[in-house]
């Protein structure tokens, strides 16, 4: 397959935690090289080198948790792009990244951003999820400390404030 | 003391001190740096299991524009590393023993010149003969991965078990007490079986990684991923050969530890190419070389038999074990060592004879992997246990609790375990765990393709490196500042467990002030005293001991200014609501806040108020015949499991996992939940997931698609129960809970798969072919 070519370039134009960008990009970038090391977002992790299977590099794509490492630069044209760096509004922080804090849903914190980002996307489409359906939203994110539970209950308590 | 007056900070449910950083995405770990100027590092790794190397030409490399370095053997000043026996090279000098062993290193000006000058390092091996399994390693005639394995240093406290003679067996520890032999003869009942636990990965999600930079006066300052930042220091400077005050270590947030990132590798590579270069140099390993690069959980064979009374009384146990160390031994031979202390388990076993070794292959390196050897042998032990509870229709609890230690046992070093010295809460975790879930919940009528069943499981670890080392020593200081706050200066880690929060509990605590005035300085080995580091479950024990000795420290000297202020006695002072106040009501308007008494103190008497800490676990070594009181502070845990067995397809299902731990005093309970819930499921991968498996020393993938880790969808319902104890040595009655927690996990999911499908695996992990091989042989039969 030589139709991606390291050398053949392109701009790319997208909102990004709300605020406009553009970047020349090769074909070949990912989303997750262009938001890590192009506009270092560091929130923005890797834990399986690109392969999709760590969830850590999650990102919204017009309100879709994606993993940006498989997804080209190029696929991020004219969407509206969100990291964990804009979750809160300024000093307050979303439900459920308070939820998060006060439910000890982190230890290392090195998968938190990804598991914020998949919750956000589930509570913004079932606002009380289920169990099953929060475990499904999550299904992509490796968490080696937590063993999950308090995640779990985090986006629980996280659903149930937003209910309220 | 204020101790006794209010315990408002301890058992407070804190979030982490960090965890506002890690939800807004402000976490800075070290794969994270960058700095101008910044060359990147790449590693060229054996492509064979054991070769000669017969050409290693770099030149071409050397000459690639955009390459600032290229390193191999020649440029490490004293190229040998290794806890247990001081042999293992940085960068491989003219033979490689595994896979993935590190032959040289390129610094350049981009990751993909580096990556281009890897191939341009010419280099041939000539094959050696390997040694792949442990049986094959100690038969004779075995090819020898250390020709002449004696002629390299090797820790003091393990020397009684060093192997002289040649061969691959490294070390064999042997620890005996009563009779075996005659015991096992004449027991009525004798359980027997072979086991086999495999190598895993720790999967730290933030890989091994180091950005070194040379500061203008010529020291080098490296920032690394590591929970033990003083044990990488001291391994960088002999490496490199460069003195102690030469080196400063900078750790930010860790992506996890495990026991993975005590023993250093890229750490030391970086700092090389930086002193070569002159010039900033970050390296980290990609997830493959995680995998063959950083070391596993060692992989175990025991043979184990268990003879018992037929009232359920244990009478002895005969256990060896073979650990597979790969060809260095790091950790090795200390897993070994700990792995036969804690082999036993919690209960009172007259007669045992445990014999350990610890042996050379050229498969991956073994390395520390939480519970440092135990989760293997206990494995083994707690199948025995579930056999003998099965066979003698006792029940589970009922069997471990008949002989579970209590005040006064004795173990199998000759410890003896009096409740005025260690914390014993092993029979509460039992009554706990049964309370929760009485012996009716455990009954289940099964019919159909789907079986349910319940199994049980108990372990118990230390906290600290006990019998490992001479001293396991952390120091702490803690300093007042002007606006009444205290900045700690502790080289406790945060590798995610929590440790330096429940620290900061139990200053505030100590002090009388609320956590929030207690700040944890940047933990860079210039300003911090000497830590051992996140392992070995000591951190808030050793740790935390040494912080709390540094509070009580700083709290007296407050206490004696404000006595010469306040002109009453200090003994008759409290500190409380920031301001140091009399205890007497009737003077209760005679006080000095903080921020007012740091102010006089430094301006006015010439005096920061500063104290100082230390704490350290000595005189655990054991002796030539193995006795000794290895363990400073003993940690308990007992589990159950449920699960569903498809007897039709293997498929394992884990319903609950429940666990009740004897944590001592549980300083910050959601920490502590956190450890048990976390290595609940660490365990259940262990025990159902998990394997790097290697095809003659080669693994395969490896990667993240090939070896499964649990993930969301795995989640079973989990139940964590604290038992509290007071722990009489620990920190305000604290003690460890970091590694107890998976020591029984596999096991008590195996004897779980036993009670639902009748059919006992011992060969971890327990995937869906060993459980249909294992009904279709028992239908067979």
């Amino acid at each position: 397959m030589t139709a991606i070519e390291a050398n053949v370039t392109d701009e790319v134009t997208f909102v990004l935690n709300g605020v406009p960008v553009s970047a020349a990009i090769d074909l070949a970038t990912t989303a997750f090289d262009l938001l890590r090391h192009e506009f270092r977002l560091t929130s923005v992790r890797s834990a399986c080198d690109g392969i999709g299977m760590c969830g850590a590099c999650t990102i919204l794509v017009n309100g879709r948790a994606s993993p940006s490492c498989l997804l080209l630069a190029i696929d991020l044209a004219g969407a509206r792009v969100e990291t964990v760096d804009a979750l809160a509004d300024g000093e307050s922080l979303h439900p459920l990244q308070q939820a998060f804090v006060a439910m000890g849903a982190l230890q290392c914190g090195y998968c938190t951003a990804g598991m914020l980002l998949s919750a956000k996307a589930l509570l913004d489409e079932i606002p009380r999820p289920s169990r099953d359906q929060i475990a499904r939203a999550l299904t992509g994110n490796l968490c080696r400390c937590t063993g999950y539970a308090k995640i779990f209950e985090a986006i629980e308590v996280a659903a149930e404030g937003s209910k309220a | 003391m204020s101790g006794q007056e209010r315990h408002a900070v301890l058992g407070r449910r804190l979030p982490k001190i960090n965890s506002v950083a890690a939800v807004t995405g402000r976490s800075r770990y070290t794969v994270d740096l960058t700095v101008p100027g910044m060359l990147y590092a790449r590693v060229l790794r054996s492509p064979h299991p054991h070769a000669s190397i017969v050409k290693l030409d770099v030149n071409r490399a050397r000459a690639l524009p955009g390459v600032a370095a290229v390193v191999t053997a020649e440029d490490v000043a004293a190229n040998s590393l290794g806890a247990s026996v001081k042999h293992r090279p940085l960068l491989a000098a003219g033979v490689v023993r595994c896979f993935g062993e590190p032959v040289a290193a390129v610094a350049a000006i981009s990751d993909g010149i580096a990556a281009k000058a890897l191939e341009l390092i010419e280099i041939e091996y000539d094959p050696l003969p390997a040694v792949f399994d442990v049986n094959a390693a100690t038969a004779p005639g075995a090819p020898l991965i250390h020709s002449d394995k004696s002629g390299y240093a090797r820790l003091p406290a393990l020397e009684q078990w060093f192997v002289r003679e040649q061969g691959n067996v490294s070390h064999r520890v042997r620890l005996v007490s009563g009779d075996i032999d005659a015991v096992l003869r004449r027991a009525p009942r004798i359980y027997n079986a072979s086991f086999a636990t495999q190598p895993v990965s720790h999967v730290c999600p933030e890989s091994h990684a180091a950005l070194a930079t040379i500061e203008p006066s010529g020291r080098l300052v490296l920032w690394c991923s590591t929970g033990k930042p003083a044990r990488v220091h001291g391994q960088i400077c002999g490496l490199l050969g460069i003195d102690s005050s030469k080196l400063r270590i900078e750790v930010g947030d860790v992506g996890c530890d495990f026991g993975a990132k005590g023993e250093v590798s890229i750490e030391a590579i970086v700092a090389l190419l930086a002193l070569k270069t002159r010039r900033p140099v970050r390296g980290m390993f990609s997830r493959e070389e995680e995998f063959t690069g950083a070391g596993l959980r060692i992989a175990t064979e025991i043979d184990a038999t268990l003879g018992v009374a037929a009232d359920g009384q244990l009478l002895a146990m005969d256990m060896a074990f073979r650990n597979d160390i790969g060809p260095y031994d790091g950790y090795g031979s200390m897993v070994t060592v700990w792995a036969a202390v804690c082999a036993g388990g919690p209960y009172e076993i007259a007669n045992m004879r445990i014999v350990g070794e610890s042996i050379h292959t050229n498969n991956l390196r073994g390395a520390s992997f939480r519970g440092f050897g135990n989760p293997q042998v206990s494995f083994a032990r707690e199948c025995l246990l579930d056999m003998a509870a099965k066979d003698l229709g006792m029940d589970p609890i009922a069997l471990r609790r008949r002989n579970a230690w209590k005040d006064g046992s004795v173990t199998v070093t000759g410890q003896e375990l009096h409740s005025d010295r260690y914390g014993l809460g092993f029979i509460e975790t039992l009554d706990r765990l049964r309370d929760r879930f009485p012996a009716t919940a455990d009954q289940h009528a099964n019919s159909g393709p789907i079986r349910r069943g319940v199994g049980y499981a108990c372990g118990l670890h230390g906290s600290g490196y006990g019998c490992l080392i001479d001293a396991d020593t952390s120091g702490a200081i803690l300093k007042l500042t002007p606006d009444g706050t205290f900045i700690l200066f502790s080289g406790a880690m945060d590798v995610g467990q929590g440790t330096t929060t429940s620290i900061i509990q139990l200053v505030a605590e100590t002090i009388g002030v609320e956590p929030d005035q207690v700040i944890l300085s940047s933990q860079d080995t210039d300003s911090v005293p000497f830590d051992g580091g996140a392992s070995a479950s000591r951190q808030l024990y050793i740790s935390g001991n040494a912080a709390l000795r540094a509070a009580q420290s700083v709290r007296s000297r407050i206490l004696a200014i404000a006595a010469d202020i306040l002109k009453i006695d200090a003994d008759k002072l409290v500190i409380r609501d920031g301001a140091v106040r009399a205890t007497d009501p009737a003077l209760s308007n005679r006080s000095i806040t903080l921020p007012r008494l740091a102010l006089y103190a430094i301006n006015s008497r010439g005096e920061q108020p500063i104290g100082f800490g230390t704490y350290s676990l000595q005189g655990a070594l054991l002796n030539a015949e193995g006795k000794g009181d290895p363990i400073g502070a003993f940690l308990f845990a007992s589990q159950r499991a449920e699960v569903e067995v498809d007897i039709e397809t293997g498929v394992v299902r884990v319903l609950s996992l429940a666990g009740a731990h004897d944590v001592g005093r549980a300083i910050n309970p959601m920490v502590v939940e956190g450890q048990i819930e976390g290595s609940l499921i660490q365990g259940m991968g262990y025990a159902l997931l998990e394997e790097v498996r290697q095809h003659d020393g080669r693994p395969i993938g490896p990667d993240l698609e090939h070896y499964l880790v649990p993930m969301s969808a795995d989640l079973p319902e989990l139940v964590s129960i604290i038992v509290e104890t007071h722990e009489p040595s620990g920190p305000l009655g604290a003690k460890g809970a970091g590694e107890a927690g998976l020591v029984p996990t596999a096991a008590a999911i195996a004897n779980a798969i036993e009670n639902a499908a009748g059919v006992r695996i011992t060969k971890l992990p327990i995937t869906p072919e060993r459980v249909l091989d294992a009904i279709r042989a028992r239908r067979a039969g």
